[in-house]
C-alpha cells in the first residue's frame, strides 16, 4: 500500500457558528420555499386589517384605535403563536419522519446545534412577519388620525391616553391588616368559625369584605389615597388622574362629587368635579406642578351631599391612579411587540422540543395540551377556588364530606403548574399598549431573559436528549 | 355491485388507518377526559341544572370532532397523494370517483365513532352533573361523584385493556384503545344505572336525559358536512391547512348569522358568502334544552336534509378537483 | 497528545456488535446483527453483501450513529460512533437520497458544506467540481424535488464526498444510476482508495462488488457466514484458463490434441467476451463523439479535482487515470 497523504479537511474542531447559522437558514429557506411564510404574511395581514372592519366598538376614534391595538394586533399574536407552535413541531419531527435527518445527523453537527438553528430561523421569520403587522397597525394608526372626521378634542384626548406610554402609579396600600385580624378575633369569639370554614379562608373572605367597604363612598363622605410621585419629565409633561367604578355601579348610579389633589401641606390645591352617569376608565388631567414638591401628593374624593347623591362604589384595586407620561407610542409599541417576540419564542422552543420528542401530529397535540393546561391553570388560580367547587352544596345531617382525593390531586396540579408557568405569564404587553401604560424597558428586558433563556433553556436540553436517545436511523 | 364493493374496501380501510393514528385517539380520549372533568371541577350555573355540563360536552364534541374530521381526512388522502399510495390504488382498476368518495365514506366512519363516545360522555357528564336532591340524608346540590369518577376512568380503562390486548395479542394499539373506548362508555352507562345519584343501590334507571340525543345527532350532523369539506380540500391541501380551513370555516359559520346574514339582502357578495358558508346555527341547538324542551323530530329531518344537500355539493366539487389532481 | 484519528491503521472495529430491535413492551422483535465481529483496514474498498434482511443496512447505521448497538462495540477512525467530532471525517451516501426538496444542488452542497465550516473559497471550488463530476452543472439551478432517482443519486454522492472524508459509506452506490454512472463511482472507488481513503460499500449488485472491493463480508441473518479477500474467495483452484490470441486452424489443432492427450477428454474452448457494460460504454462513447447533445446528467471527468491526487489528470468514465508529465 502506497503511504498516503495527510488529510485535506483542516484539522479543527467543528466551528458551532456556521453549522449553527446554516441550519438557521435551511429553516427560513423551507419555511419561504414551502409558501409557509407567504400564506402566514396573508393571514396576519387580513386579521390585522379585518378585525377592525368587523368589530365596531362604541363609534368613537378612542374606541377604533384601541380595537386596532389590543384586537388586531392581539388576534394576530395569537395566530402567529398558534402558527409558531405549528411549525416549530413540524421542523424536526417531519425531517424525521422524511430520513432528511439522516443526512444532517452524520455530519459533525450536535444536536443541540440542530435545535438551536432550528429555533434561531422560526424566530427570524417569526421576527419579520411580527414587525410586519406592527407596521402595518401603525401605519393603519396613522392614516385612521389622518381623518378629517376626528375632532381635535378626540385627537388630543387619544394622544394623551391611548398613543402613548405612561407610567402608571398606585396609591400606598390600605394598611388594614390589623383591622381584619381584629375583627376575624371578635367574629370568632362571637360566633365560632363556621364548619368547613378554614381561618385562612375566613381571613380572606373578610379582607375582602373590608377593601369592599372601603371602596364604597357614601354621600357627605371623603375617601383619600396618598401617591409617591417623582417629579414628571418636563413641565408641560401630561399628567393624568384615573378612577374606575364597580361594575354594577358604572353606567348605572350617576356620580356627584368633587376631586381634589395637591402636595401633603396642600391637599386641595387642584379641584375637579364630576358629574353624571359615568362608565369604564375615567381619566382627567391635573397640573404636573403638583408632582414636583418632593411630597408625597395627597388625592381625595368627596362625594357631594345632594338630594339625588347616591353611594358611589369604586372598582377593587383600580380605585384611583395616577398616569404620568415617560414615552412616546412608537417606543411603547416596539417594546410591547418585543415582548410578544419573546413570547414567541417560548413557543417555538415548546414546539421544536415536542418535535423531537415525537411525531408531528403526537408532537402537535402535546404542545397544545401542555399551552392549554397552562392557561387553564392561570386563569383557575386567578379566579375560584376549586375547593368551593368540590364542596357538596348541600346540608348534610352530619358532617360535611371532605373534597375528594381526585379533587385534592388535581387541585395540587393546578397549582404546580401555575407557580411554574406564572413568571412567564405575567406579561401582557396589549393590554397595557391599549391603555397607553408604559411597557417598561426593564420588562421588556426581564421578559427576554425569561422567554429567550430562562425558559428554552430546560426545552433546548430535554430535545438535545431526545436526539441523542433516539434512533433516528429507524424505519 | 363491483363498485359498492371497492367504496366499502376502500372506506373499511380509511377508517381503520385513520383511528389507528393517534391524533385520532389522543383527540378522542382529551374530549371524553375534558367533557368528565367540566362537572367534577366546576361549579353549576345557578338555576338550570346540569346545563353547565351539558353545554360543554356539546362544545368538545364539536370541537374536537372537527380536529378529528379534519385530521382523518388529511391522513387519509392528503397524505396517500403526497406518498404515492393513491397512485398504486389508482392504477388498479378503480374509479377516482369511487377512491374520493370511499375516502370521504372512511372519514365519516371515523367521525361517527368519535361521535358516539363524545355523546355517550355527554350524556353521563350531564347526569354526574349537580342537580338538587331532598332525601332523608341529604338537602341541596348533589354532584353523582360515582359515576362521574367511573365515566372519568373509562378513557384510561380503555388505554389500559388497549395496553393488554397489545401486548399479549400484539393488536394494534391505536384502533384497540378506540373501539374499547365506546365499549367502556357503554358498560359506564350500564353499571350505573343500578345506583342512583348518591351512589346507592337502586332499581334500574339510567337517570341520564335522553332528549341530548337529538342535539348530539346534529352536531353529528354538523361533523359529516365538515368531513365533506375536510375530505375536498385534501386532493389539494396538506394537514397544516387543512386543518387552519376547517377550523376557520367551523368559526365563520357559528357567527355567519351575525357577521354576515345581517346584511345579507345589501351586497351581492354578502348574499353569496352567506348561502356558501355551512350555518352551523341550524346544527348547534343546546339552548332547545332550556327548561325541559326537546327538539321536535321534523328539526332533526330538516337539519339533516340540509346536510345531505350541502355534503353532496361540496363532495361534488371534491370530485372534480381529484379527477384533475395528479398522482406521483 | 491525542492520537489523530487519521493515522490508525484500523479504521473500522466492530467487535461482537448485536443490534435486536424491540417492540413497545421491550420484547425482541427482529434480532438484525448478530455478533459481528469485523475490521476495515486504512485504503480499502470493502464490501458488505447479503440477502435482503441480512443486516447489512442496520450495520452501516449503526458505524454512523444512526442507531444504538444493544451489545458489543464499534470504534470508527479509533471513537464512538456518536461522538460528534469524528463525522468530521466520513462521508455518507444512504440507500435513498433523503436530500431536501426545495433546494437545488448548489445550495444543497453549499448548506453541507458549512456544516464542516469549510472556508467559503474552499467551498465554492469544491462545489463547483463535485457538480462537474456528478454531471448536474446544468441542472444546478432546479430543485432536487424535480430530479429522477439517478440525478438525486449523484448529488446524494456529491454532499457524501464534500469533506473529502478519510471513511466513506456506501448503501446501494450504484443503485438508481445508469451503466456509464456505475463507472464513475467505481473509478471515483479506486481513486480514492489510492489517496489512502477507505470505503464501506454495502450492495446488492454482485458484478459491481467484484469489480472494486478489496474484502467482502456476507451476512446472513446477521452474522458473518464468508469473509476475506475477493480474488482468494472467487478462485477456483481446480481448474486453470488460458487466453490465447488467434491463431491459424493448424496450430489451433495441434494445440487442442496436445490437451486432449493430456486431460483424456476435449478442453472447453470459447472465445472471450466483452462485459455488457464494457460494450454499452464503446457504443454511448461511440454515439456521445457523433452526437454531443443529450438531455440528462453530460459526460464528466470521472473525479473531482480535489478528490484526485496530486498531479494526477481528470479521465472520462472508463479510462485509466493518468498522470501529468
Amino acid at each position: 500500500m502506497k503511504p498516503h497523504p495527510p488529510a485535506t479537511t483542516p484539522d479543527r474542531s467543528p466551528a458551532a457558528l456556521p453549522a449553527t447559522c446554516a441550519v438557521a437558514g435551511l429553516a427560513v429557506r423551507a419555511a419561504v420555499r414551502s409558501r409557509l411564510f407567504l400564506s402566514l404574511m396573508v393571514l396576519l395581514l387580513a386579521v390585522v386589517i379585518g378585525v377592525p372592519l368587523a368589530v365596531k366598538g362604541d363609534g368613537t376614534a378612542a374606541g377604533q384605535v384601541r380595537i386596532l391595538l389590543l384586537y388586531a394586533l392581539g388576534m394576530g399574536s395569537m395566530v402567529l403563536g398558534a402558527a409558531t407552535v405549528w411549525a416549530g413541531c413540524g421542523m424536526i419531527s417531519q425531517e424525521i419522519e422524511e430520513r432528511q435527518i439522516r443526512l444532517l445527523a452524520v455530519k459533525p453537527v450536535h444536536p443541540f446545534r440542530i435545535w438551536l438553528g432550528k429555533w434561531l430561523g422560526l424566530l427570524a421569520l417569526d421576527a419579520v412577519l411580527l414587525g410586519a403587522a406592527g407596521a402595518v397597525v401603525y401605519g393603519l394608526l396613522q392614516w385612521r388620525l389622518g381623518a378629517a372626521q376626528i375632532s381635535p378634542e378626540e385627537r388630543r384626548q387619544i394622544g394623551e391616553e391611548i398613543l402613548t406610554g405612561r407610567r402608571l402609579f398606585s396609591p400606598r396600600p390600605d394598611p388594614i391588616a390589623a383591622q381584619v385580624d381584629a375583627e376575624l378575633a371578635r367574629l370568632i369569639r362571637a360566633h365560632g368559625l363556621p364548619a368547613g370554614i378554614s381561618r385562612e379562608e375566613a381571613r380572606a373572605t373578610l379582607e375582602r369584605a373590608l377593601r369592599t367597604r372601603r371602596a364604597a363612598v357614601a354621600p357627605g363622605r371623603t375617601r383619600e389615597w396618598i401617591f409617591d410621585v417623582p417629579s414628571p419629565a418636563g413641565e408641560t409633561t401630561p399628567v393624568l388622574l384615573r378612577f374606575r367604578l364597580s361594575p354594577d355601579a358604572a353606567g348605572r348610579r350617576p356620580v356627584s362629587g368633587t376631586w381634589t389633589a395637591g402636595p401633603v401641606g396642600e391637599p386641595e390645591r387642584f379641584r375637579h368635579a364630576v358629574e353624571g352617569v359615568l362608565t369604564g376608565a375615567v381619566q382627567f388631567r391635573i397640573p404636573p406642578e403638583l408632582l414636583g414638591t418632593g411630597e408625597p401628593v395627597v388625592v381625595r374624593f368627596h362625594n357631594e351631599p345632594r338630594p339625588r347623591s347616591r353611594t358611589v362604589v369604586f372598582r377593587a384595586g383600580h380605585e384611583a391612579e395616577l398616569l404620568v407620561r415617560e414615552a412616546s407610542f412608537a417606543a411603547n409599541l416596539v417594546l410591547a411587540l418585543v415582548i410578544v417576540f419573546c413570547q414567541l419564542a417560548l413557543l417555538a422552543a415548546i414546539g421544536i422540543t415536542a418535535g423531537a420528542a415525537f411525531s408531528f401530529p403526537v408532537a402537535a397535540f402535546t404542545a397544545a395540551a401542555l399551552l392549554l393546561i397552562s392557561l387553564l391553570s392561570h386563569s383557575f388560580i386567578g379566579g375560584s377556588s376549586p375547593e368551593a367547587a368540590a364542596r357538596v352544596h348541600a346540608h348534610h345531617h352530619g358532617p360535611a364530606p371532605e373534597p375528594s382525593a381526585l379533587v385534592q390531586t388535581a387541585e395540587k396540579g393546578i397549582r404546580c403548574t401555575a407557580a411554574i408557568t406564572e413568571p412567564a405569564m405575567q406579561f401582557a404587553p396589549l393590554g397595557r399598549l391599549a391603555d397607553g401604560i408604559l411597557v417598561a424597558p426593564a420588562r421588556a428586558a426581564r421578559a427576554a431573559v425569561l422567554l429567550l433563556f430562562l425558559y428554552p433553556a430546560p426545552l433546548a436540553l430535554i430535545a438535545t436528549l431526545c436526539l441523542r436517545r433516539r434512533e433516528l436511523g429507524a424505519t | 355491485m363491483l363498485r359498492i364493493r371497492q367504496i366499502l374496501a376502500l372506506a373499511c380501510l380509511t377508517a381503520a388507518e385513520a383511528v389507528r393514528q393517534p391524533v385520532c385517539l389522543l383527540l378522542t380520549l382529551t374530549c371524553i377526559s375534558v367533557t368528565a372533568l367540566v362537572p367534577l371541577l366546576l361549579m353549576h350555573a345557578f338555576g338550570e341544572e346540569g346545563k353547565l355540563a351539558r353545554d360543554a360536552g356539546f362544545a368538545c364534541h364539536f370541537l374536537f370532532g372537527a380536529l378529528v374530521a379534519g385530521y382523518a381526512a388529511s391522513s387519509s388522502l392528503a397524505r396517500e397523494i403526497r406518498s404515492g399510495t393513491a397512485s398504486a390504488v389508482l392504477s388498479k382498476p378503480v374509479d377516482r370517483e369511487v377512491f374520493f368518495l370511499a375516502k370521504f365514506a372512511g372519514v365519516a366512519a371515523t367521525v361517527l365513532a368519535f361521535s358516539l363516545c363524545a355523546g355517550l360522555a355527554t350524556l353521563l357528564s350531564e347526569r354526574v352533573a349537580e342537580k338538587f336532591s331532598a332525601g332523608p340524608r341529604v338537602y341541596g346540590y348533589v354532584t353523582d361523584w360515582q359515576t362521574g369518577t367511573l365515566l372519568l376512568a373509562a378513557p384510561f380503562a380503555a388505554a389500559v385493556l388497549a395496553g393488554l390486548i397489545n401486548y399479549r395479542a400484539r393488536r394494534p394499539f391505536g384502533s384497540t384503545a378506540f373501539g374499547l373506548l365506546a365499549v367502556c362508555l357503554l358498560l359506564v352507562l350500564f353499571v350505573a344505572s343500578f345506583f342512583n345519584r348518591a351512589g346507592q343501590p337502586a332499581a334500574f334507571d339510567p337517570g341520564v336525559q335522553w332528549r341530548i340525543v337529538p342535539v348530539s345527532l346534529l352536531v353529528t350532523l354538523a361533523l359529516l358536512v365538515l368531513a365533506a369539506i375536510a375530505s375536498s380540500l385534501a386532493t389539494r391541501l396538506e394537514t397544516g391547512p387543512i386543518l387552519a380551513v376547517c377550523l376557520l370555516v367551523l368559526a365563520l359559520g357559528l357567527v355567519s348569522d351575525y357577521l354576515i346574514g345581517r346584511g345579507a339582502g345589501d351586497a351581492l357578495w354578502r348574499n353569496a358568502a352567506y348561502r356558501l358558508l355551512p350555518n352551523w346555527q341550524h346544527f348547534w341547538v343546546p339552548d332547545a334544552l332550556t327548561a325541559g324542551g326537546t327538539v321536535p323530530a321534523a328539526y332533526l329531518w330538516r337539519a339533516g336534509l340540509y346536510a345531505v344537500a350541502y355534503s353532496a355539493g361540496i363532495l361534488c366539487l371534491g370530485v372534480l378537483s381529484f379527477r384533475h389532481a395528479e398522482m406521483r | 497528545m491525542r492520537e489523530n484519528p487519521c493515522e490508525s491503521e484500523t479504521v473500522l472495529r466492530i467487535t461482537d456488535l448485536t443490534k435486536v430491535f424491540r417492540d413497545f413492551w421491550r420484547r425482541p422483535k427482529v434480532r438484525a446483527v448478530d455478533g459481528l465481529n469485523l475490521t476495515v483496514q486504512r485504503g480499502e474498498i470493502f464490501g458488505l453483501l447479503g440477502p435482503n434482511g441480512s443486516g447489512k443496512s442496520t450495520t452501516l447505521k449503526i458505524l454512523l450513529g444512526l442507531l444504538h448497538p444493544s451489545a458489543g462495540s464499534v470504534r470508527v477512525l479509533g471513537r464512538s460512533p456518536r461522538d460528534v467530532a469524528v463525522k468530521r471525517y466520513i462521508g455518507y451516501l444512504p440507500e435513498e437520497s433523503y436530500l431536501y426538496r426545495y433546494l437545488t444542488p448548489t445550495e444543497t452542497l453549499r448548506f453541507y458544506g458549512r456544516l464542516f465550516a469549510l472556508p467559503r473559497r474552499e467551498r465554492a471550488v469544491r462545489n463547483e467540481q463535485l457538480l462537474e463530476m456528478a454531471g448536474l452543472s446544468e441542472a444546478r439551478s432546479r430543485p432536487v424535488g424535480e430530479f429522477s432517482k439517478g440525478m438525486a443519486r449523484r448529488i446524494g454522492l456529491a454532499q457524501a464526498l464534500l469533506n473529502d472524508p478519510q471513511l466513506l459509506i456506501l448503501d446501494e452506490p450504484t443503485s438508481g444510476l445508469d451503466p456509464i454512472g456505475c463507472r464513475q463511482v467505481k473509478d471515483l472507488m479506486r481513486a480514492l482508495t489510492r489517496r489512502g481513503k477507505t470505503i464501506l460499500l454495502s450492495s446488492h449488485l454482485l458484478a459491481d462488488v467484484e469489480d472494486v472491493c478489496d474484502r467482502v463480508a456476507i451476512l446472513y441473518n446477521g452474522r458473518i457466514r464468508a469473509q476475506g479477500r475477493v480474488s482468494e474467495l472467487l478462485e477456483k483452484r481446480e481448474a486453470v484458463s488460458l487466453t490465447l490470441p488467434s491463431l491459424p486452424p493448424d496450430k489451433m489443432k495441434r494445440i487442442l490434441a496436445l490437451a486432449r492427450e493430456q486431460l483424456g477428454r476435449d478442453p472447453d474452448v470459447e472465445h472471450p467476451s466483452l462485459s455488457l457494460e464494457e460494450f454499452f460504454l464503446r457504443v454511448v462513447e461511440e454515439a456521445h463523439r457523433a452526437d454531443s447533445q443529450q438531455a440528462g446528467p453530460g459526460q464528466s471527468p470521472a473525479v473531482a479535482g480535489f478528490l484526485r491526487e496530486p498531479g494526477e489528470t481528470a479521465s472520462k468514465p472508463g479510462e485509466p487515470a493518468g498522470r501529468s508529465p
